[in-house]
């Protein structure tokens, strides 16, 4: 029977035979089948982490349908650690190597400007793309299940009001990024005045009208610029140089001094600063997934490191100062030593110098928007807390004010309220008195992000247990929040695996004696406002119940058995699929016609 | 499952050709089967009881159809049957939040009151490919009908007629007439099998060389906030959407022809190089052929097609057009597209089949046609009719002059992306057609077509999730 409508395409003459296209055909397999046949048996015979083998195909089967997470979901976190396979890094370090050698071209995250400065991609769709005023429209492509998307404005007006109850001042200070005073690196033209997102100035009248102070800096930063022999940004990092962030901060502290809560506040702290020199890479080279290469050469700065005087003590956050200073990344670098640039030198240390007081601080890298809001209502008895306070100062980049739902999703800026809570601590019963050991049952899992789709190279993430084997105070059936290793250097640690109902043994201890982890982005547990607080802690060691705590890190050791297992097996595939060809050839088994040598 | 995604590529692909040719003749069709139905339900398992719905419905249908001694009636109740489940699966999963939110809006315009829809309408999810899968399994119901095929001998047949999945869920639309002989006997050749290789390995790098970058031009143009965008900027950033939905789908169509190619298939071509039209009537000769031939044999000729008189000609191009629009999406965005290329098509059929242009150069009436393209796929790719109205303004000068512009301007003419630009320009405008650069292959040119999938897998490494266009319809 003839279709009418059949469509006569013309049928390509191959002129290859058989002999050739068999190569062809080997060449292909041998591409698509041995990087993962490497990596699994790689993975099945490498020293495992924490007594478990972890083989990446195999997790497919590993689902529990009584559990809560959906197929698909499951395939979905299936599918990460196999984007994250370790022939993929070497491979992705020398294309984008190539890349930014041959054609100046960077990736989703960086740009590459001129004169070797690199700029962060989302600053840049935070001054050109839609923004709080004309949001970005909605459309059919977009999942209409979605978390609803909520700009900025709501929830720094509720900020306000909750404060202004207290007592307290909010005074927003948007620091300006880098592509709104150094455009020219990055156009390659000249400018006469400093860019921002044509919304910047509707959103800063609209925030005032509504009772929140604006301290927008920008045009003062230009200026300073214009003056200035040393540049105020770092050429390869995403933030301000020691001088640009000095003038900041002293700026901004001449600014605050004419707030009328000033005149009742002491300003008889005093600080001395010492120079130290420092060179570094920085972190925009890391997103481009460069570090430790010579693609860029390494900027050399000079920090001033504040001390108290009398005492010589390195400047300390007060959480009983009257000025709570809330910031991200621009607070803390100098201050935060995974940021890369030392510490004792921050934004809080330089303007509580120029104000000559204490300040209380919470900054959290990438985490201005709500994180840091979040933490500081959380706090034991908040609401009385803030009561003494005279005014909170947010001070956070100016780019998370002018994201749209699409770049604000894909960089984790999030608006949400928050609501301070009135009721104290609850009993910890692993009060700063050393680790204990107990084991417990996975209950609840907040999801990690997936380490190639966010800026920073590590991230903290809590599970929650049930405790089964207690220790200490802690009992059988209490339930408690632990916080794990996602990932380091974007490489996924074996808790992020973990699943509801897996069962581990735990070495804790109390998150906040961890200061070291502080600063890491950390994913958040549910909080309760209503309720004590939780006591977070930290899983300083897991392991399978029954062996023997181990840290939680990838662990080290000679890997070549492994490695040479797994370049066996590809030997020994590519060896057996030749003589499966040539069985099946010989027999054509009823399925190959070769055609004739051409 | 993507085709450019690490899952796809290392896990799902050599294992499915394994178990494919590793299995006896009489098993193929169930290990394609089963295969298929893996790689649709990694969306969401869920929805391939959707699918297996639609294929036994279908089956059913074509069952009764061709029953011995089935009545007229009897067979164009089959028919009937299998086109409404098919429409109303897609009009619940794709149009009902649309029609419930303009109904809503009428309504209060008359000034009945607020009426609203169940808030689940607005949350239901599309089922990826269902536009696709939907209109090759009502074709088979409408093909047996009109007796232009004959039914498929055993449900699994049909099964993996549905669900074939290098071009299940983006095409191209493969009737059941065309590849009904090749579910039974295949040929599979060394040779044809790295024809398949080079088509897979040419479309892959497409995609990933080509369409990837100029997307991001193109987001970037389209996300411009008030005032930043300006007249050369939007009219670049249309012409990299242009470029992005070509070398986007066409490497989708490549690699399914590919794939199809390396399990013995032979699908239909989708594309010739349909930016070298020079009017809109052979663009639609050249641009998705397989849904341009469904709309003319199943919705333009049972209308009338021509044959009723000028002005139901007419008519029927529009009407066509327009439910081709929204066969896109519900929005009204892609009504406007298809109401655009609606009328280029009448006015064009009016002066006999040529442009209005038609008496300039070949070369200038290549790029009008291009041109008013250009601005259709404004419509196309704007979030909704407001976006795209202003986007269209600002191509006429009404758009921007903030400073801002300039970080828009940095960003879009990167060098990469200007060799990109001409890059693509190249090739849309002066290269032959896909299916032509395989004439003659040799095994040279397919070794180096299979080098040039590494070097795209390695800058895919490089890129971040980067699904279909065509995915979203």
């Amino acid at each position: 029977m003839k279709n009418p409508y059949h469509q006569e395409d013309p049928d390509p003459h191959v002129a290859m035979g058989a002999r050739s296209a068999w190569l062809v055909i080997a060449l292909f397999l041998a591409f698509i089948a041995l990087p993962p046949l490497y990596r699994n048996v790689f993975e099945a015979l490498r020293p495992a982490a924490d007594g478990e083998r972890w083989v990446p195909a195999v997790e497919v089967f590993n689902f529990d349908p009584q559990g809560e997470k959906t197929l698909a979901k499951h395939f979905q976190e299936f599918e990460k650690p196999l984007d994250d396979a370790p022939f993929t890094e070497p491979v992705r370090r020398a294309v984008q190597r190539a890349e930014v050698a041959a054609l100046r071209e960077g990736n989703r995250k960086v740009v590459v400007g001129n004169d070797g400065w690199l700029f962060y991609r989302p600053g840049l769709d935070a001054l050109a793309g839609y923004g709080p005023v004309r949001p970005e429209p909605d459309t059919v492509a977009k999942d209409p299940n979605r978390a609803p998307w909520r700009g900025p404005a709501p929830a720094i007006r509720n900020f306000a009001r909750q404060l202004r109850e207290f007592g307290c001042e909010l005074i927003l200070v948007p620091i300006p990024i880098k592509p709104m005073i150094y455009p020219e690196k990055l156009t390659g033209s000249a400018f006469d005045r400093p860019l921002k997102h044509p919304d910047a100035d509707a959103l800063y009248r609209e925030l005032e009208a509504s009772g929140v102070r604006v301290i927008d800096l920008t045009e003062i930063l230009w200026s300073a610029k214009q003056a200035s022999p040393e540049p105020l940004f770092l050429k390869t990092d995403t933030h301000w140089t020691p001088e640009g962030m000095a003038f900041f901060a002293a700026t901004l502290a001449e600014a605050l001094r004419h707030r009328p809560w000033m005149a009742d506040l002491p300003a008889d702290r005093r600080f001395q600063k010492t120079e130290v020199p420092r060179e570094g890479l920085g972190d925009l080279v890391g997103m481009l997934g460069l570090e430790g290469t010579r693609a860029f050469e390494a900027e050399h700065i000079a920090v001033r490191e504040v001390f108290a005087q009398p005492g010589g003590e390195p400047f300390a956050p007060d959480p009983a100062a009257p000025v709570v200073l809330l910031g991200d990344s621009f607070v803390n670098i100098y201050a935060d030593e995974s940021l890369g640039w030392g510490a004792g030198a921050g934004f809080a240390a330089h303007l509580a110098m120029q104000l000559g007081m204490p300040l209380d601080v919470i900054a959290r890298n990438g985490q201005a928007a709500t994180g840091v809001r979040r933490e500081l209502a959380s706090r034991p008895e908040a609401a009385a807390m803030m009561r003494q306070k005279k005014a909170v100062v947010w001070a956070l980049a100016a780019r998370d004010l002018f994201l749209s739902e699409t770049p604000a999703q894909e960089t984790g800026v999030v608006w949400e309220d928050v609501k301070f809570r009135e009721s104290g601590a609850a009993e910890s019963p692993v009060a700063g008195d050393g680790p204990v050991e107990v084991t417990g049952e996975v209950i609840k899992r907040y999801e990690p992000h997936d380490p190639n789709r966010v800026t920073y190279q590590e991230e903290i993430f809590p599970l929650e247990y049930r405790i089964t084997e207690g220790a200490g105070s802690i009992k059988p059936g209490d339930t408690v929040i632990v916080y794990h290793w996602a990932f380091r250097e974007k490489k996924l640690l074996p808790a992020s695996r973990y699943q509801v109902g897996d069962s581990q043994r735990l070495t804790l201890v109390r998150l906040s004696e961890k200061a070291e982890l502080s600063t890491i982005q950390r994913i958040e547990f549910d909080i309760d406002f209503d309720a004590p607080e939780p006591i977070p802690y930290w899983a300083e060691a897991v392991s399978a119940p029954g062996a023997d705590p181990s840290p939680e890190s990838e662990p080290t050791g000679s890997l070549a058995f492994a490695h040479a297992a797994a370049a066996g097996s590809c030997l020994a595939l590519a060896a057996l699929a030749f003589l499966a060809v040539k069985a099946l050839r010989n027999r054509r088994y009823g399925m190959w016609e070769d055609e004739a040598e051409a | 499952m993507v085709f450019s995604s690490h899952i796809f590529l290392f896990y799902f692909l050599p294992l499915a050709l394994l178990a494919y040719y590793a299995t006896p003749r009489g098993g193929k069709a169930l290990v394609l089967t089963l295969a298929s139905y893996v790689f649709y339900g990694w969306w969401n398992p869920w929805f391939t009881l959707l699918m297996l719905a639609s294929t036994a419905v279908d089956y059913a249908c074509g069952k009764a159809i061709c029953a011995a001694g089935a009545s007229p009636g009897q067979r164009k109740a089959g028919m009937i049957t299998s086109v409404a489940v098919n429409l109303s699966i897609l009009g619940f999963y794709k149009y009902a939040g649309f029609f419930a939110g303009n109904a809503s809006t009428l309504a209060e315009m008359l000034g009945w009151g607020a009426v609203q829809a169940p808030a689940f309408i607005y949350q239901i999810v599309l089922p990826v490919g269902i536009s696709f899968y939907t209109f090759q399994s009502m074709s088979y119901s409408i093909d047996l009908y009109r007796g232009h095929a004959r039914p498929a001998p055993s449900f699994l047949d049909f099964a993996c007629y549905v669900s074939l999945f290098p071009q299940l869920v983006a095409g191209p639309i493969v009737r059941y007439g065309s590849v009904a002989e090749q579910l039974h006997h295949r040929v599979h050749t060394s040779q044809g099998f790295a024809l398949g290789i080079a088509r897979f390995s040419l479309g892959f790098a497409k995609k990933i060389l080509l369409a990837n970058p100029m997307g991001a031009a193109a987001d970037s143009c389209f996300a411009a906030g008030d005032g930043v965008l300006t007249a050369p900027l939007a009219w670049l950033g249309a012409c990299a959407y242009a470029f992005q939905i070509y070398f986007d789908f066409s490497a989708y169509s490549d690699m399914a022809i590919g794939l199809g190619r390396m399990l013995g298939f032979r699908f239909p071509e989708n594309f010739d190089s349909p930016y070298k039209s020079a009017s809109i009537t052979e663009f639609w000769r050249r641009w998705h052929i397989s849904l341009s031939s469904f709309l003319r044999d199943y919705l333009y000729i049972p209308l009338g097609g021509n044959r009723k008189g000028t002005a139901r000609t007419y008519a029927n191009l529009m009407i066509v057009m327009l439910l081709g629009g929204l066969w896109h999406g519900a929005q009204w965005n892609y009504l406007a597209w298809g109401a655009i290329h609606g009328t280029m098509l009448a006015a064009e059929r009016m002066m006999g089949k040529s442009a209005f242009y038609g008496r300039l150069p070949h070369a200038l009436k290549v790029a009008a046609t291009f041109g008013i393209l250009l601005i259709t796929w404004v419509y196309f790719r704007a979030e909704n009719m407001d976006a795209a109205s202003r986007y269209i303004l600002a191509m006429f000068g009404q758009g921007g002059g903030a400073p801002e512009s300039a970080i828009l301007a940095a960003q879009v003419l990167r060098p990469a992306n200007l060799f990109y630009f001409v890059l693509c320009g190249g090739i849309a405008f002066f290269a032959p057609r896909s299916v032509a650069m395989m004439e003659n292959l040799t095994g040279r040119r397919a070794a180096m077509l299979v080098g040039g999938l590494a070097v795209a897998v390695a800058v895919m490494f490089t890129q971040g999730f980067n699904p279909f266009l065509y995915f979203q319809f």
